[in-house]
């Protein structure tokens, strides 16, 4: 196996050294800054660990939101937790069952209706903005839950479509046979056979559905405008602007009360996010 | 006999019934949308007034290639994607040959943590990158302390090299993404052809330019096409940081359709113009991308 020399060794290490300290430099920053008071900001205080720790910012940033923004921070939360839990299962059963037609079922168009889905990955949210905002507006969905719901799923579906059937093919069709002649529905077959085999690029798709959206922004500010449904990222971008001035400590306390569930979800997950990447990556 | 038949129809309705829900949303909210969007640019639309009443023919494209916002916030897109796609890949694939041939400690710890800032919010990390770039924060801080204080700047007042400015932030944010994704598609070169390689006296140059980088090619094109698409779509990180402004100076396609939409205090509502520009930058961006592709084509033949 190839090996570096002496010098590209230790430029390597230097290399990687310099990417780490660059990554996470930011979010320790914004760490230490979120115990601060706003007076004590730079480095005379303590350059990394302050001097004088004010865990009161979290609490600030808690007041602030419920009493100035009229957000509840956890209420906002339960509302990203709402807004992805539902996307993640509509799209997946529904991406699901539609990939083991394409698999495994004959049906006429069937190529097409796939090119149709795999191409319209390549279409960007902001055309859909316009006409949903109308629409939803016509049938009384503005500011619900389902009015982010709808277009998540219906984004997301393709994506899992694509990553589903290329899995879903590598099960072997003479299975799904025996099944249909022991007299078992497609439907049984897809439940008790495939579902179970298909680990793997089920937890792809719930990454892939998690990250879009979870942080998807533009369709949630435009679509919610109701504070007590908004969800994580439209709460968040509330902390700039506006007439307020906010301390940079409490700011930051804010900024850090929506990274730690995800960094707690990622720190658990971690296995499932890389190998999701990968797998994505392999089978696009 | 019927038992037969019903059990035959059963089967060959099964897979309509299987694909209908993904078709409904399909259709309903991708499909309408799309064309409804399309039909309404020959037409006046603003604000309250139902769609379709007033039919301009080609005037919004006509007032679209007359304005001077649309063309900033072309460029100011581009600028975006193409840094993005040039900088966030070549990094992320410098970052994946290194741990491909480097062999490091704690490899996957170091993944990891390269890997996190992706699965935050753009708008969290917009945010966390706008503390650190105040006049007085700490950006400006570092240099000073590295005497380097000549180089400091009320970063976010450079309007005119605040895309580039964006452009690092969401290759810090991405850079971690492409680099498993390049790894993905090195660890399934089969080793024996880079012990081959080596045996015969192949440099680390020549194997990354050589043998590498041609095998992992397919995988280089979906990290491009991904950035490609990803940096036409940006909108969280323009919008905390300038919203657009000053006078649409830093206004990309996302914010500018924003500003004419759904900016309250702008109050314009210009629906039709709006879905206008995202069809015409739309057919741009497919335009550009397949004169590429015919270059890239005839440079392979």
């Amino acid at each position: 196996m190839f090996r570096f020399n002496k010098i590209t060794y230790i430029l390597s290490r230097i290399f990687i050294a310099v990417i780490i300290v660059g990554i996470l430099f930011p979010l320790i920053w914004i760490l230490s800054l979120s115990f601060r008071d706003s007076s004590h900001i730079f480095q005379a205080y303590g350059f990394i660990i302050p001097k004088y720790l004010r865990p009161q910012n979290y609490l600030d940033a808690l007041n602030f939101y419920n009493n100035v923004l009229e957000v509840n921070f956890f209420r906002m939360f339960l509302n990203s937790i709402i807004v992805t839990g539902a996307t993640l299962l509509l799209a997946i059963s529904s991406a699901a069952i539609a990939s083991y037609a394409f698999s495994h079922l004959k049906f006429i168009l069937k190529d097409m209706l796939y090119f149709l889905l795999v191409i319209s990955m390549m279409i960007p949210a902001q055309i859909l903005i316009i006409p949903l905002f109308y629409l939803f507006s016509k049938i009384k969905l503005l500011d619900t839950y389902l009015a982010i719901i709808l277009p998540y799923t219906a984004l997301g579906i393709p994506i899992c479509v694509l990553i589903l059937t290329s899995f879903f093919q590598n099960i072997p069709k003479e299975l799904r046979d025996a099944a249909v002649i022991d007299g078992a529905s497609d439907f049984t077959y897809f439940i008790k056979i495939v579902m179970p085999l298909s680990k793997a690029a089920l937890a792809t798709c719930v990454i892939f559905l998690f990250l879009f959206a979870w942080n998807e922004f533009l369709m949630a500010s435009v679509f919610i405008k109701n504070n007590t449904i908004l969800p994580v990222p439209v709460g968040m971008s509330l902390l700039k602007g506006g007439p307020y001035i906010v301390p940079w400590g409490v700011y930051a306390a804010a900024i850090n009360l929506s990274i730690f569930p995800v960094l707690i979800t990622f720190l658990v997950f971690q296995k499932w996010f890389i190998r999701g990447v990968t797998l994505g990556a392999l089978k696009g | 006999m019927l038992n037969q038949r019903l059990q035959n129809l059963k089967y060959k309705t099964t897979p309509y019934l299987f694909i209908t829900p993904t078709l409904i949303f399909f259709l309903a909210i991708l499909g309408f949308p799309i064309l409804f969007s399309f039909s309404v640019t020959f037409f006046n639309w603003v604000g309250n007034k139902p769609p379709f009443l007033e039919f301009i023919g080609l005037k919004n494209y006509y007032d679209l290639f007359r304005d001077i916002n649309f063309y900033t916030a072309l460029k100011n897109t581009f600028i975006f994607t193409i840094g993005t796609v040039i900088f966030q890949n070549l990094i992320a694939y410098i970052i994946a040959l290194l741990f491909y041939f480097g062999r490091f400690k704690f490899e996957n710890i170091i993944k990891t943590t390269v890997f996190f800032p992706a699965v935050l919010a753009p708008v969290v990390v917009s945010l966390v990158w706008k503390n650190m770039l105040l006049s007085d924060g700490f950006v400006n801080y570092f240099l000073n302390a590295i005497k380097l204080g000549i180089f400091a700047k009320p970063w976010l007042m450079q309007f005119n090299i605040l895309m580039w400015i964006l452009v690092g932030i969401n290759v810090w944010q991405y850079v971690g993404y492409n680099m498993i994704i390049f790894y993905a598609g090195l660890q399934s070169i089969d080793p024996q052809v880079i012990e081959a390689a080596t045996i015969d006296g192949a440099g680390l140059r020549t194997l990354i330019t050589r043998v590498v980088t041609p095998i992992i090619k397919p995988t280089i094109i979906l990290a491009v096409i991904l950035t490609t698409l990803g940096g036409f779509k940006v909108f969280d990180i323009v919008f905390i940081f300038t919203k657009g402004g000053p006078i649409h100076l830093t206004e990309v396609i996302t914010t500018y359709l924003y500003f004419l939409s759904f900016d309250y205090t702008a109050g314009l509502s210009k629906f039709s113009y709006s879905s206008t520009m995202i069809f015409a930058s739309m057919f741009i961006v497919f335009i550009i991308g397949i004169i590429r592709y015919r270059v890239t084509i005839r440079k392979v033949t």
